[in-house]
């Protein structure tokens, strides 16, 4: 029996490690990248939508670490959107489900993972995505500097407001049309802490609208319509489903991914238009962050890649996994 | 290296990973056929979809589509709820129609409201070449919503000239990531019974390996070791009612046989030490030396049939010039015999001693011999008392063969002829009835002339066919002798041509033979 014994311990490891091998072998590059996020130390989470997890780069572009994997469970992604971080370098990352029958038995809405990928906690839960009448379908996030996490919902047209704990605060919008202050597919959202503005790409109305953020004297976050950028088109100004947005705070220049346009578009707070970015090949761009010295983030969806552009637009270098 | 196997090793090993392989392959055919039916159903589906919507889908609706503003409007909503249907029915995950535009790729109307005119980046080859040979096409990519998989089927339309042109692509997907799930879902069912079958069949395994094989190879060992450490007849109770059981069966009877030869092997040895204690007293009574007496010369041998002998003789010195001969055959043989034998060896030399007349010493012994040894046995015995001076030798007989004269005819240098010197009287052997008066005869011998006495071992010696040696030929033996023969080399004769007469065959019965010379010193 002691043979046995030792034989079974033995058989025991080895499919352990077997599995172990198999489990931790990470995709190479990237696919289909999303979100991106730029953390203080100016190295990159972004979102690999198409491998399920987020990957964490150097500065330089070198791989450092990766997290997630593909599944329904609570820890798991099952369609990754957009990624952001707070003070803490917690990543918050959106997760949805665009089947509604596996929805319901999913853990969809926003989860939320250690620097080091450990998973914390998930806000929403299995039940994030429905309500008695909205579908909320978690798309980009942005926190601001007092921790509140903004959530992007597509099909609701809203966004959700979360504190640091988790709880809703409050839901801003909501309301489908093409009016001042409602949306047609609410895909992004960004926040302005210098001038308390918030920015929300408006995809089919194909505009960026701008609101005043501010608390009232019950403490009720409120957010006021103050402009609309852009119009449906090719001409300078105009957007064909734009995505995320990005802000240099310092300068209150606010970039918009104009993917229908195969461009970036940069307009300054009042909404006047500054200038493009463009590409001499086709590309999709969809995810924006600004680094600390002013680059911008511009993830390549088509090719999976992340271009990084000086503050004027000269692409600085680009970053390809496994290239 | 004392590297040691165990059966379980030998036998459950093997048909665990059999069982495990079985299962393991099992469940990966499952697994295959039941991936590969749901992939073959589904691209029928998918097909099916794409083709009957792109057939029956409103164009002129589908035309006032144009703008991203447009996907409020009421046509844009009529042609989802042409979509829908199909969608719920079909059970997929996502319908859209396309449209090409100077070889860009856009969505036109689709069940996500993803948007018109939203830029379709991931046009393949099968959505072009759809739009080329106007057939459906199956196609596979991954987009920033996600991998799919599925068909594009063109909505075809004819112009006024009568031609065909492609307006649009209708696309039916399955998200991979769903059949991925499921697929994993499957698996992970399968890797369940592997393992639960795993598990069960090792312990099963265990199970069997120690109830049918394990505890009765350990009872047997068991059995054995007991039988090794000297418990002769162990036995094992086994009722496998297998090989095992027949094992233990046959173990048993070996042990009840070792323990049966064991204890008959012991009793031999017992009583061959017995044998040999008797054979050795018995030895002792023997005379260790002949008389010398002269004028006589004696030789005289006891050769038994076994260890200890019924035969006897004794030679006893009567005075300076007398000399007793005592030939006897007890009846029986073996140990009762011989202590028959020493009985009456023992009562005959005393009553030899204390009776000067032959027949008397017979009478005397046969009365105590009667009365002390078992009823049945009985011994033939012959006295002679040899006078040296007057050559004469009288001679009683109870029951014993009648011994031979030998006298020498000095002409020829041959015996004249040997013959027998009988009775008369009673000749009962001794021990049978209580009071026998016996009777003597005198002879009168001549120098040269030599008695024999022997017992019925020798005319009864028996070759390998079943003949006796018997009196003639003994008879003609010592006929043919020279008369100037010694009493050793007649028996030396006698018994070479026994030895001759017998050849293989084993002696069966105790040889004695007495022989005195008067040699007329």
């Amino acid at each position: 029996m002691s043979h046995l014994h030792s034989l079974s311990q033995l058989g025991l490891l080895a499919w352990l490690l077997f599995l172990l091998t198999a489990c931790s072998g990470q995709p190479v590059g990237l696919l289909r990248p999303n979100g991106v996020t730029i953390a203080p130390d100016d190295s990159i989470y972004v979102m690999d939508k198409g491998h399920n997890r987020v990957v964490h780069l150097s500065v330089g572009g070198q791989f450092l670490d990766a997290f997630g994997s593909l599944g329904r469970g609570q820890n798991d992604i099952f369609s990754g959107w957009d990624v952001a971080l707070d003070q803490a370098g917690n990543v918050y990352l959106s997760n949805h489900i665009f089947d509604e029958e596996a929805s319901y038995r999913s853990h969809d809405g926003i989860k939320v993972f250690s620097p080091s990928g450990q998973f914390l906690r998930e806000i929403g839960g299995q039940d994030y995505r429905f309500d008695d009448s909205f579908h909320y379908t978690p798309y980009g996030l942005d926190i601001d500097q007092q921790g509140h996490l903004y959530v992007a919902n597509f099909d609701s047209n809203s966004v959700r407001v979360f504190d640091v704990t988790g709880e809703l605060i409050t839901e801003l919008f909501g309301q489908r049309g093409s009016d001042l202050g409602q949306f047609n597919g609410l895909s992004y959202v960004a926040v302005d802490n210098q001038r308390s503005l918030l920015y929300a790409s408006d995809e089919a109305n194909s505009r960026v609208q701008q609101f005043n953020l501010s608390l009232t004297d019950t403490g009720q976050l409120t957010a006021t319509h103050r402009l609309s950028i852009g119009t449906y088109g090719q001409s300078v100004g105009q957007f064909s489903y734009p995505q995320d947005i990005a802000i240099d705070e310092s300068s209150g220049r606010v970039y918009v991914a104009d993917m229908g346009n195969r461009r970036i578009q940069v307009f300054d707070s009042e909404g006047e238009y500054l200038a493009e970015i463009t590409q001499p090949h086709e590309w999709q761009v969809i995810g924006l962050a600004i680094g600390s010295d002013g680059a911008v983030y511009a993830v390549d969806a088509l090719n999976n890649r992340i271009l990084v552009f000086e503050p004027n637009g000269q692409l600085r270098r680009q970053i390809e996994l496994g290239q | 290296m004392n590297f040691k196997v165990p059966l379980f090793l030998k036998l459950m090993l093997p048909l665990i990973a059999l069982f495990i392989l079985t299962i393991g392959l099992s469940g990966y055919w499952v697994y295959r056929q039941s991936t590969q039916r749901w992939q073959t159903e589904m691209d029928t589906r998918l097909e099916r979809v794409a083709s009957l919507l792109a057939r029956t889908i409103d164009v002129n609706t589908l035309e006032q589509i144009k703008t991203p503003s447009d996907i409020d409007s009421p046509s844009y909503q009529a042609i989802v709820n042409q979509l829908e249907p199909a969608l719920t029915a079909s059970n997929i995950d996502w319908i859209g129609i396309y449209y090409k535009r100077d070889n860009y790729f856009y969505y036109w109307v689709d069940y996500d409201f993803t948007g018109v005119g939203y830029p379709f980046f991931y046009a393949t080859p099968e959505h072009v070449a759809a739009y080329q040979d106007q057939k459906p096409h199956r196609v596979q990519y991954t987009d920033e919503f996600g991998s799919y998989y599925g068909f594009v089927a063109p909505i075809i339309i004819t112009d006024d000239s009568g031609d065909t042109q492609v307006m649009g692509l209708v696309e039916a997907l399955i998200l991979v990531e769903s059949r991925d799930l499921l697929q994993r879902d499957t698996l992970n069912r399968v890797w369940l019974i592997l393992i639960g079958g795993s598990v069960i069949a090792v312990i099963l395994s265990l199970l069997i390996n120690y109830f049918l094989i394990n505890r009765p190879v350990r009872r047997l060992q068991r059995g054995a070791l007991e039988l090794a450490g000297g418990q002769l007849g162990h036995t094992i109770s086994l009722n496998s009612r297998d090989e095992l059981e027949d094992l233990a069966d046959t173990f048993n009877q070996m042990s009840t046989r070792l323990e049966t030869l064991y204890q008959q092997r012991t009793e031999q040895e017992r009583m061959q030490r017995e044998l040999e204690i008797a054979h050795n007293v018995q030895q002792t009574l023997f005379p260790s030396q002949l008389p010398q007496l002269p004028g006589l010369q004696i030789a005289a041998i006891c050769q038994p049939h076994r260890e200890t002998s019924g035969d006897f003789y004794d030679l006893l010195e009567l005075g300076q010039t007398q000399l007793g001969v005592v030939v006897g055959d007890v009846s029986g043989k073996s140990i009762p015999a011989a202590m028959v034998m020493v009985a009456a060896q023992s009562v005959i030399r005393a009553e030899a001693h204390d009776h000067p007349k032959p027949e008397l010493v017979l009478s005397q012994s046969n009365a105590l011999l009667h009365r002390n040894i078992p009823r049945g046995m009985f011994v033939a015995a012959s006295y002679a008392r040899f006078d040296v001076p007057t050559r004469t030798l009288v001679w009683a007989n109870a029951g014993q063969i009648y011994p031979m004269l030998l006298h020498r005819a000095s002409s020829t240098g041959h015996n004249s002829g040997a013959r027998y010197l009988e009775s008369t009287g009673a000749a009962f052997p001794l021990g049978i009835v209580d009071k026998i008066q016996y009777t003597a005869q005198e002879v009168e011998l001549l120098p040269g002339d030599t008695v024999l006495f022997f017992t019925d071992g020798v005319i009864e010696a028996m070759n390998p066919t079943g003949n006796l040696y018997g009196f003639e030929r003994l008879e003609s033996l010592v006929n043919d002798l020279q008369s100037d023969f010694s009493p050793d080399r007649l028996i030396e004769v006698i018994l070479g041509d026994i030895a001759t007469f017998a050849g293989p065959a084993e002696q069966h019965d105790d040889i004695t033979l007495v022989a005195i010379k008067i040699t007329g010193d």
